[in-house]
Order: structure tokens, then C-alpha cells, then sequence
């Protein structure tokens, strides 16, 4: 089973849902006239795709009409898919791509709103954080996902990476990608992929430690 | 592994599950050995599972539905896409057989209207406007006879003189005009027979008979152009009123061909006074019997003969 498959595990987690047409035969089915086919490849990718772009841009709103532009932009190429790459990884190059110039674009924007959040942790939030951060204990995964205060951090140190590195980190730790497909994804190197990541990972961890003085 | 990646670089692939089982067992014993790598290996598992705890946000209801709207709209700014032009293929097809669809049903229901107030061309002028009266009783075949000839006066004596020696004096048409005689007989099959059988000597005097029978669709009606009186006592002694009509197309493609053909031998043959073929026997009576309109044998159906004779 692919990588991309297990992800499609993860995000169903109904068991009979494993086995599934491959995105290659809906293409297919699709460039053959049936539309239902598309329909299938858009409803099965929208929340990923939404939520990849929702964690890199930060905006419901924006992440919304980015998600429906992707949408379009792969149908009016579909024509041009030639499958080198699989459908997956060509939908998310296409989304992240666009997400990346709207960040681009909204720059100054983002970093003056950034800057105003630095300073509002209170001491709760603080102690949380510290907790996590420490390295007597092994966190719980669950509890981690159902502590709110500490989603929110992570999501405000996430917006404080620079774009490239923050779409690296989306795509591996949230979308759940390998570092070849992140490569295919943002049509770098694998070597790239690595170093980004590790500057990425370093730098958020100086950030969230910073939260802490 | 290329030589120039870094420790952190290793650390985080290690994490990531991205190293080769060799590697891996390397770094195993670096972290064994060294408190600090263990450290910083710890601290990146601890930023992954905090980024990968993060909820999964779903897309907003109805995405779907956007998508197609903004492909819409993307068509309206004269961008056409793959999409669009497999389901405005559909839409096209569709609105042509649509329109097939219409066009045909228009045609038929402007047919039956036209033939509903204008009768088929084919049909005699005599015919219009002639009113057949409705019979008590139950009801056979029903058809009007009509008869073309220069000898008008000889022919309606002869009708008529026939008629009345068949008893059915009663049904003369009280309405006589100059040009035309109209009769109206209400008989049974044996009396129609014997009707035919004295009308068949009056044949060659006639410059055309037809036969119209009513289908029951629509005001239509079938005519047997160059009938013979035994294609009228067949139409007419048929077991129901669907066979009669069935009977008179019959005939009336067979006239038709008949007429068309170059040698006429089927119409000659049709037309032949002499063919036994053709020929009604009158039935042997052995006593006079004059049969009263009406009164049917043993609730045999009527047959109603309209006979229209003119000039």
C-alpha cells in the first residue's frame, strides 16, 4: 500500500473504505466523458486539501475560495495530467502553489498580525507549554490533540515560520506526505526537502521555547 | 546519505522514518551513547506529534457545489474547460433531442388537426357535410357507399326500385337535391348481401364507387376506391368492427396497386363483371321474405350503409 493510501486510512478511519478506485481510473473515467468521476477525485481530496492550505495561510475564509481555485486550476489542466506524478501529488503541487503566492501577496499583512500575538500567552498557557516542552515526561498523543490552549500555540508558532518552511512542515507532519512527495509537491530537491525541514523543526522549537521567558 | 547532511538534518530524517535501516541503526547508538542526541532526538519527536495533534479542519459544506459555480463562471469569462465541455456535450445533445422531440409531437398534433378539419384529399366531395344518423340497437359495420355517374336519374331509379324491393323504404333520405341522392340503409349481414347482390347489375353504369369506412381515430376514415360489391360484403360481414376496418385497408392498398399497375390485371380482374371470382351469388329464397328495418335476427349487430350517389 502507498503512502497516499494510508492516508486516506487515516482520514476516513472506516475500515471498508480502504479499498477505493485509484485516482488514475477516475481521471481516466473522467477524460472519458464522466463527470461523476471528477466529482469523486473532488470530494475525496477537499478536506485535505482545504485543511493543508488552512494551516499554511491561516484564513477559513481565504483557504476556502484557495481550495475552490485549486479545484478549478486541476480541471482545467486535467487535460494536461500525463500521470508522471500521481493525481495526489499534482493536486497538492497546484494548491500549495497558490497558497504560496497568496502568503506572498498578504506578507506584510500576516507579519504585522504575527508580531502583535507575540506576548499573549498567560501564565496557563505558559505552564502548558512548558510542560510539553520539557523532556521529563512522554506526552500523551491524545491528549495533546484534545488540549485546545496547546493547538493554538502550535498554531501561532506555525504562522511564525517563513512560508517555505511552513508548507515543508505541513505537508510532512500535518498532510502526512514522504519527503519524495513533498519534493514532487514543491518541485525541489530531496536534499532540500531534508535541510528545509530540519531548519524548520529547529526554528519552531526556538520559537515556542521563546513563549516560555 | 550524502556526506554534507548535517546531524540535524540526520536526526530529523530519522524521525521522519526516512533513513535506511543501516542508518538507522546508527543513529540507535549515537542516541545510546550520547545524552544529547537523545535530547534532540526527543525534542523533534515532540514537535511532530505537536504538529501532527493540530485538528483537521474540513472543508466548508457544499465545496462541491462552489467548485462547479466558479467553473461557471470561469466558462462566462470565455475560459472553457475540460469539465464544462463534457457536460455542455451533454446539455447540446440534449436540447437537440429535446427539440426533435417537440418538432415531432408538434407535427402530429398539427396533423390530427388538419385532418380533423380538412378530410384527406382523396376523400369524395359528396362526402361532406353529410350527416349519418345514429341507430338504436346494436351496431355493426358502418360505411358510406358513394356513387359517381353520368347517368344519374337511371341510376337512382335503380337504387331505389332496389331498395325498396328489399324492403327498406323507410330509410330513403327525404332530402333529394338535383345532383346527388343520399340513402340511408340500417340492415343486417344476410339483408346487406342480398342488397349487394341486386346493387351489383347497376356496377358498370357508375364511373367510380367508393367506400369509406370510419377508423375511429381522430375523424379518419379509410376509402376503398374501385370498390366491387364483394369487397363491400366482406368488409362489411366481418365478426367485428376492428376487422371490418382492417378488411378495408386491405382492400383499399389492393385497388390502389391495382390502379397503378401498367397492365391493370388485378384491377381488370377486380373489375371483371364476369369473374366468378368477384361474382355475389343472389341466395335462393324459397319464399319471398321482405325484411323490416330493424328488427335483426337473433340480436345480430346492424350494419348501417350510407349509399350517396351524384354526378
Amino acid at each position: 500500500m502507498t503512502e497516499a493510501a494510508n492516508i486516506d486510512i487515516r482520514y476516513d478511519r472506516t475500515p471498508d473504505r480502504k479499498i477505493s478506485i485509484d485516482d488514475a481510473d477516475l481521471v481516466n473515467q473522467y477524460r472519458h466523458g464522466d463527470s461523476k468521476a471528477l466529482e469523486r477525485l473532488i470530494l475525496k481530496y477537499q478536506n485535505r486539501i482545504y485543511n493543508v492550505i488552512l494551516k499554511i495561510c491561516s484564513d477559513p475564509d481565504d483557504a476556502a475560495e484557495l481550495t475552490q481555485e485549486t479545484f478549478v486550476k486541476v480541471i482545467e489542466n486535467i487535460h494536461k495530467f500525463e500521470g508522471r506524478s500521481k493525481f495526489y501529488t499534482w493536486a497538492f503541487r497546484v494548491a500549495v502553489n497558490l497558497t504560496l503566492n497568496y502568503c506572498q501577496r498578504n506578507a506584510k499583512l500576516t507579519l504585522s498580525s504575527l508580531d502583535a500575538d507575540k506576548d499573549q500567552y498567560n501564565s496557563r498557557q505558559v505552564q502548558i507549554l512548558k510542560e510539553f516542552l520539557s523532556d521529563g515526561n512522554s506526552p500523551d498523543p491524545e491528549a495533546v490533540a484534545q488540549n485546545k490552549e496547546l493547538c493554538a500555540m502550535a498554531v501561532r508558532a506555525l504562522m511564525k515560520l517563513d512560508d517555505a518552511q511552513r508548507a515543508v512542515v505541513v505537508l510532512r507532519d500535518i498532510e502526512g506526505m514522504n519527503y519524495a512527495q513533498i519534493a514532487d509537491v514543491l518541485n525541489i530537491e530531496l536534499g532540500t526537502v531534508r535541510s528545509r525541514l530540519s531548519r524548520a523543526r529547529g526554528r519552531l522549537r526556538k520559537i515556542l521555547e521563546a513563549s516560555l521567558l | 546519505m550524502k556526506e554534507e547532511m548535517s546531524i540535524d538534518e540526520l536526526l530529523n530524517s530519522f524521525v521522519d522514518g526516512e533513513l535506511t535501516t543501516r542508518q538507522e541503526t546508527e543513529v540507535r547508538r549515537l542516541i545510546e551513547n550520547d545524552p544529547q542526541i537523545a535530547r534532540r532526538v526527543q525534542q523533534l519527536q515532540r514537535c511532530k506529534l505537536l504538529m501532527s495533534s493540530l485538528p483537521v479542519a474540513e472543508a466548508p459544506v457544499g465545496m462541491l457545489d462552489d467548485v462547479k459555480a466558479s467553473m461557471e463562471t470561469v466558462t462566462q469569462q470565455g475560459r472553457p474547460f475540460a469539465y464544462q465541455k463534457h457536460t455542455e456535450t451533454k446539455h447540446l445533445l440534449f436540447r437537440r433531442m429535446a427539440a426533435v422531440a417537440a418538432m415531432i409531437g408538434f407535427v402530429v398534433v398539427l396533423t390530427a388537426v388538419v385532418f380533423t378539419i380538412a378530410p384527406p384529399e382523396n376523400a369524395p366531395e359528396g362526402a361532406e357535410g353529410i350527416h349519418v344518423p345514429s341507430f338504436a340497437g346494436p351496431t355493426g359495420f358502418s360505411g358510406k357507399l358513394e356513387f359517381i355517374t353520368k347517368e344519374l336519374n337511371a341510376v337512382d331509379s335503380f337504387v331505389t326500385r332496389t331498395i325498396e324491393d328489399n324492403g327498406y323504404t323507410d330509410f330513403l333520405s327525404p332530402t333529394q337535391d338535383v345532383n346527388r341522392r343520399i340513402y340511408f340503409i340500417s340492415c343486417s349481414k344476410e339483408g346487406l348481401n342480398r342488397l349487394l347482390a341486386d346493387l351489383d347489375n347497376i356496377w358498370d353504369k357508375l364511373d367510380s364507387a367508393a367506400l369509406h369506412v370510419k377508423t375511429g381515430d381522430l375523424g379518419q376514415e379509410i376509402v376503398v376506391n374501385a370498390v366491387t360489391t364483394k369487397q363491400i360484403a366482406d368488409i362489411a360481414n366481418q365478426n367485428n368492427t376492428s376487422r371490418s376496418i382492417e378488411v378495408a385497408g386491405d382492400y383499399s392498398v389492393l385497388n390502389g396497386v391495382a390502379k397503378e399497375l401498367p397492365g391493370r390485371d388485378i384491377f381488370s380482374a377486380i373489375e371483371d363483371r364476369t369473374s366468378s371470382l368477384m361474382k355475389i351469388n343472389k341466395p335462393n329464397l324459397t319464399e319471398k321474405i321482405i325484411e323490416k328495418p330493424g328488427i335483426q335476427e337473433n340480436g345480430e349487430k346492424t350494419i348501417h350503409l350510407t349509399i350517396i350517389v351524384s354526378k
